[in-house]
């Protein structure tokens, strides 16, 4: 059974590396569209930056955040937003809804493979990937502003939260994807998926309570990603926050997996 | 191998009509319709067999062939291929067959067709020496030595469907489903496209499921016909069979050496197209012999050829009696 896993995991993990080295390849074949989307992405991350840390200073607390606690946010949530847009939504859950209307799912169908990880993680985009870096930067700006260098269980803690928090959002944004299946010719449903984790997952968990509170912790446990793995990076594990993570985590894919096989009924697998 | 129990497939669709009222209408109270693309078909299909999948635009063939693939769930009925139900998409499933498809790719257009076989090696698990080999004799009968290495999207269509049809051999399928494989191709490729399939199923004694409107891949290609039109199976036979059924005449063509008279012309006593040189007639099987040597008596010939019905038009007398 392990032996099996563990061959699943390595056979994917191979086939990622190739889907990696073709995007790549893709991209250097017309390599001056990409120098140009790799310039706006450092300009929009520029202004984005600069926008939000004029916002943030001026602020100077939100919900018991401090300064230079939302530094370290906005440098976790640059990442998860970066690596969203990277590796799921620009090349792929956008792609989708064109993927079902023309028939394109055909040929993903027939290989021996998960066919969401095809879909929903089969083409980087590699200049937002680039733009991750820059919440690395931000973070320790706002770690060396506090004066605090996390140990590396509290690095451990955040991380293994991070994963969790971004198998939930993956799993948010491809079942909103996912329901293209079941409305006529449109790509606003995999944008609404999108848009709900840029807006949320940027906002410190605290501003959250009651009805929005079990909503952004539960229903759509978008808060993890960012915000708690923030914390945890501050202020090292609490085992409430990083076992819910963990489950949660499980739980969407659970239900993604649910959402896909249902879905997935309704193809009709037009042209021809 | 595969068995096909009262398949049938049917699509909701929303019907519009015309106009803005009609679309406004259409929003609050949507008018559905259920179209049957397949309806109720049973067949099976042993292992090495070629079978030659026809019918008009909109019959049902390919939804056929993407319910026997997987790609397509059945409204009702049962698929059974390989022992496995392909709705389910078992990888083990998967890694036993093949789809080409005519007017679809699965090569990465950015990208030099090698690299795609590359993705389709790890996908299939492939060792690397069996690719090599496998890569080596696809390119030697289909001529890809040239073409592996330059980007999918300049290709030919030709090309490109040879370097799509090696991508789908790779993993050495015990079912090949093949929509339309030469459609567009020029018949020089057509031809050396048939001889490869007839050669791969002879050589590995893989199961061929072939659509197509040309009939001289039917031909060359099956020696079992299905038919299928508004959903329907109607026929399921050998194509001698087929023949032998719906072949009413044979055409009895001769090249003449001088005009005749109108007097001998009547004298032959059937329907005839008469354009000198050349006098065609239709004939019943049957009196094949007997014409022809009344006619070699009557007229100074310079060549005869007698030819079996043309499947297009025996197709075509198939589809418009079912109309």
């Amino acid at each position: 059974m392990l032996h099996s896993v563990t061959n699943t995991i390595k056979r994917y993990f191979k086939i990622y590396l190739i889907l990696i080295k073709y995007s790549i390849l893709r991209d250097l074949t017309y390599w001056q569209n990409f120098i140009i989307c790799v310039v706006i992405e450092i300009l929009y991350q520029a202004a984005f930056l600069t926008f939000f840390g004029v916002i943030i200073l001026q602020t100077g607390n939100i919900a018991g955040w401090g300064v230079n606690e939302l530094i370290v946010l906005l440098g976790i949530d640059t990442i998860t937003s970066e690596l969203l847009t990277g590796l799921i939504i620009v090349n792929n859950s956008r792609e989708l809804p064109a993927k079902i209307w023309s028939g394109e799912l055909d040929h993903v169908l027939l290989r021996p493979i998960h066919p969401l990880f095809n879909l929903m993680l089969g083409r980087p985009y590699f200049p937002s990937i680039i733009g991750a870096l820059t919440g690395f930067i931000i973070i320790a700006i706002g770690l060396i502003r506090l004066n605090y260098f996390p140990g590396i269980m509290s690095i451990i803690g955040a991380a293994t939260v991070f994963s969790s928090g971004f198998l939930i959002v993956f799993s948010i944004v491809t079942i909103f994807s996912l329901l293209t299946f079941f409305f006529n010719d449109t790509s606003t449903l995999p944008r609404i998926g999108e848009r709900l984790v840029y807006s949320f997952s940027s906002r410190p968990h605290s501003i959250f309570s009651g009805f929005l509170k079990t909503i952004f912790f539960f229903i759509l446990p978008i808060v993890y990603v960012s915000s708690i793995t923030s914390e945890t990076l501050r202020t090292g594990i609490e085992f409430q926050y990083l076992i819910s993570a963990v489950i949660l985590a499980i739980i969407f894919l659970f239900i993604t997996q649910l959402f896909w096989k249902v879905a997935i009924k309704r193809y009709t697998s037009a042209g021809g | 191998m595969i068995t096909v129990k009262n398949l049938t497939k049917q699509f909701k669709t929303t019907s519009k009509s015309a106009g803005l009222i009609a679309g406004l209408r259409n929003i609050w109270k949507p008018e559905y319709q259920t179209v049957t693309a397949v309806q109720d078909i049973s067949f099976q299909i042993n292992q090495g067999e070629m079978i030659g999948f026809i019918g008009p635009n909109g019959a049902g063939k390919t939804t056929t062939l993407k319910m026997l693939c997987g790609i397509l769930y059945p409204t009702s009925g049962s698929v059974d291929v390989l022992g496995y139900k392909p709705s389910d998409r078992k990888n083990e499933f998967l890694k036993q067959i093949s789809m080409v498809m005519g007017q679809k790719n699965q090569l990465i257009q950015d990208l030099p067709p090698i690299d795609s076989f590359e993705l389709n090696r790890e996908t299939y698990g492939i060792s690397k020496s069996e690719f090599k080999e496998t890569v080596k004799e696809l390119s030697d009968v289909f001529g890809l030595k040239t073409i592996l290495t330059r980007q999918t999207r300049r290709l030919s269509l030709g090309e490109r469907m040879k370097c799509e049809m090696a991508a789908a051999l790779l993993h050495k399928p015990k079912i090949l489903f093949l929509d339309e494989p030469t459609i567009g191709l020029d018949i020089i490729t057509q031809k050396k496209l048939r001889q490869y399939i007839k050669t791969y199923n002879e050589r590995y004694h893989t199961t061929i499921i072939l659509t197509s409107h040309y009939m001289d891949d039917v031909k060359e290609i099956a020696d079992r016909i299905i038919i299928i039109n508004h959903g329907s199976l109607i026929f399921d036979n050998t194509l001698t069979a087929l023949i032998k059924k719906y072949a009413t005449f044979k055409t009895l063509k001769l090249i003449l050496n001088q005009v005749p008279t109108e007097k001998t012309l009547r004298k032959l006593g059937l329907k005839y197209e008469f354009k000198y040189p050349e006098i065609t007639l239709q004939v019943s099987p049957s009196k094949i012999a007997a014409v022809t040597a009344h006619v070699l008596k009557l007229l100074d010939v310079d060549d005869i050829d007698i030819a079996e019905t043309d499947l297009t038009e025996i197709a075509t007398k198939i589809f418009e009696s079912a109309h």
